[in-house]
């Protein structure tokens, strides 16, 4: 493998005039008489005394392209006018001037910051590694897995490899290159944002949840039920018939019970034996007890809860009192009546009367 | 004479010949024509003919990458090209001769 001078922004603007040049011909035409220029002429610029000017030395880009056309057999350059250029050809034009000019800046600039070229290698392997983010939060591959890991460093190698080849200025290879840079720098940001809001999402072993877990406000470590954004202090299960149902164990989709959190009821307690007080600045008519070991005399696992003197459907204290019967489901999504049926393990009880079908609090509605 | 328009007409033989001792790349080529002697050569002069021996059929390409810079492009000849080069040099040296027989006969210096 030989080495090769990386080109100037001279030389590349230079080539790029003279390939402007020549976009009337059919692009293969362009690629033959270009390709290699650009290695040729940074070596016959390597020759010229520091300072001199291209154009002086070999010439206007327009008669050196006259000059490669005329030797290559090549028809002369037609005259163009706007009204008869093509709308691809303006384009194109536009496009390759916007390239150059790119190109010249960023010489420029690492002309200015040398050290800048020596973090190039940085940049290809962080440009990889957020392509590869993309796939994997999409697809939502678990975080920091086996899989995770072979995306990134996948990514991360392919672009480094396809930069490290730096292939010549204006091939396909190299616009692609600098494509994948662009949108990398536009999607850097939203994929760390998404990054971040997956790391949270992750349970300790990094599976991702199925569910974003929000920040649990002022209760912290719970495990609770929120309910609008507030955690429920109690929950109360009925079947699809509207009948309640009684001593209840919930499950979530990993088989982790559902439980009121100790934080949660803590209000209904207190730690000294007074008594605490409700919303209404009253004393609470069913104070939580504590034990000797410091926990609560409550169930927290069976719902609803139960405890003092409260039999689990009365209202604690500024709470809803839960009626004996709620509305049925619309016909449509209901189940068939079935009165000896349950979908809990408990049995279904119903100690009010049946035709009540409100879900309005009832002072009767207890068990 | 401008020396430029006689290369001009020759600088497919010229390139042939070079390339006939080892490939080369655009600007080598250009290098050993202008130490072979033949100094007026425009560098574009002699890609264009490089191109135009390549869609000939006359020369074979291929690109050499760099580590660095850009990648080369080298040419080499084929056994098209060795053909044209035997025809064409055989057309120039008689012609030479008969140019040089016709300027000794009207006794220029040489």
């Amino acid at each position: 493998m030989n080495q090769i001078a990386t080109p100037t922004s001279a030389v590349r603007a230079y080539v790029a005039s003279v390939r402007a040049e020549l976009l009337d011909l059919a692009p293969e035409d362009v690629d033959d008489l270009i390709g290699g220029l650009e290695a040729d002429l940074t070596e016959r610029a390597a020759e010229l005394p520091e300072g001199t000017d291209l154009t002086s030395a070999f010439g206007a880009p327009a008669a050196y392209a006259a000059e490669l056309r005329s030797a290559a057999d090549l028809p002369p350059r037609a005259p163009v006018t706007p009204g008869q250029q093509s709308f691809l050809a303006a384009e194109r034009a536009r496009l390759h001037d916007a390239e150059v000019s790119w190109r010249a800046r960023g010489d420029a600039l690492q002309a200015r910051h040398t050290w800048l070229a020596e973090l190039r290698p940085v940049w290809w392997v962080a440009r990889g590694m957020i392509l590869a983010m993309v796939p994997t939060l999409v697809l939502r591959v678990p975080l920091f897995g086996l899989a995770f890991w072979l995306f990134a460093l996948t990514g991360a190698a392919l672009s480094f490899w396809w930069s490290r080849r730096r292939p010549a200025a204006a091939t396909w290879s190299n616009r692609l290159a600098i494509l994948a840079s662009i949108v990398a720098a536009v999607l850097a940001f939203p994929v760390a944002l998404t990054f971040m809001a997956r790391v949270g999402w992750t349970d300790g072993n990094g599976a991702v949840s199925a569910e974003p877990q929000y920040y649990p406000g002022p209760v912290m470590g719970s495990d609770g039920v929120w309910v609008n954004g507030e955690m429920a202090t109690n929950l109360y299960a009925y079947d699809a018939n509207g009948n309640r149902l009684d001593r209840v164990r919930l499950y979530n989709q990993y088989g982790q019970a559902v439980a009121v959190p100790t934080e949660a009821l803590i209000p209904w307690s207190q730690q000294d034996g007074t008594i605490a007080t409700g919303p209404d600045g009253q004393p609470l008519k069913n104070p939580i007890l504590m034990k000797p070991d410091g926990s609560l005399d409550v169930n927290r696992l069976v719902f609803p809860l139960r405890w003092g003197d409260l039999t689990g459907w009365q209202a604690s204290s500024g709470g809803w009192e839960p009626p004996v019967k709620i509305s049925e489901l619309p016909a449509a999504t209901a189940e068939p009546a079935r009165p000896d049926a349950s979908p809990s393990p408990s049995t279904s009880t119903s100690t009010g009367p049946q035709d009540q079908t409100s879900p309005s609090p009832s002072p009767s509605a207890t068990s | 004479m401008d020396a430029t328009q006689l290369v001009k007409g020759v600088l497919d033989l010229a390139v042939l010949a070079v390339l006939a001792e080892s490939d080369g790349y655009g600007y080598d080529v250009v290098r050993r024509l202008r130490t072979a002697g033949l100094e007026e050569v425009g560098d574009a002069s002699v890609y264009g003919t490089l191109r135009r021996l390549y869609a000939a059929g006359a020369l074979s390409s291929y690109v050499v990458p760099s580590d660095e810079g850009p990648h080369r492009k080298y040419y080499g000849i084929n056994a098209q090209g060795r053909t044209m080069l035997a025809s064409q040099g055989k057309t120039w040296t008689e012609f030479a001769h008969t140019m040089e027989s016709l300027l000794n006969t009207a006794k220029v210096a040489s």
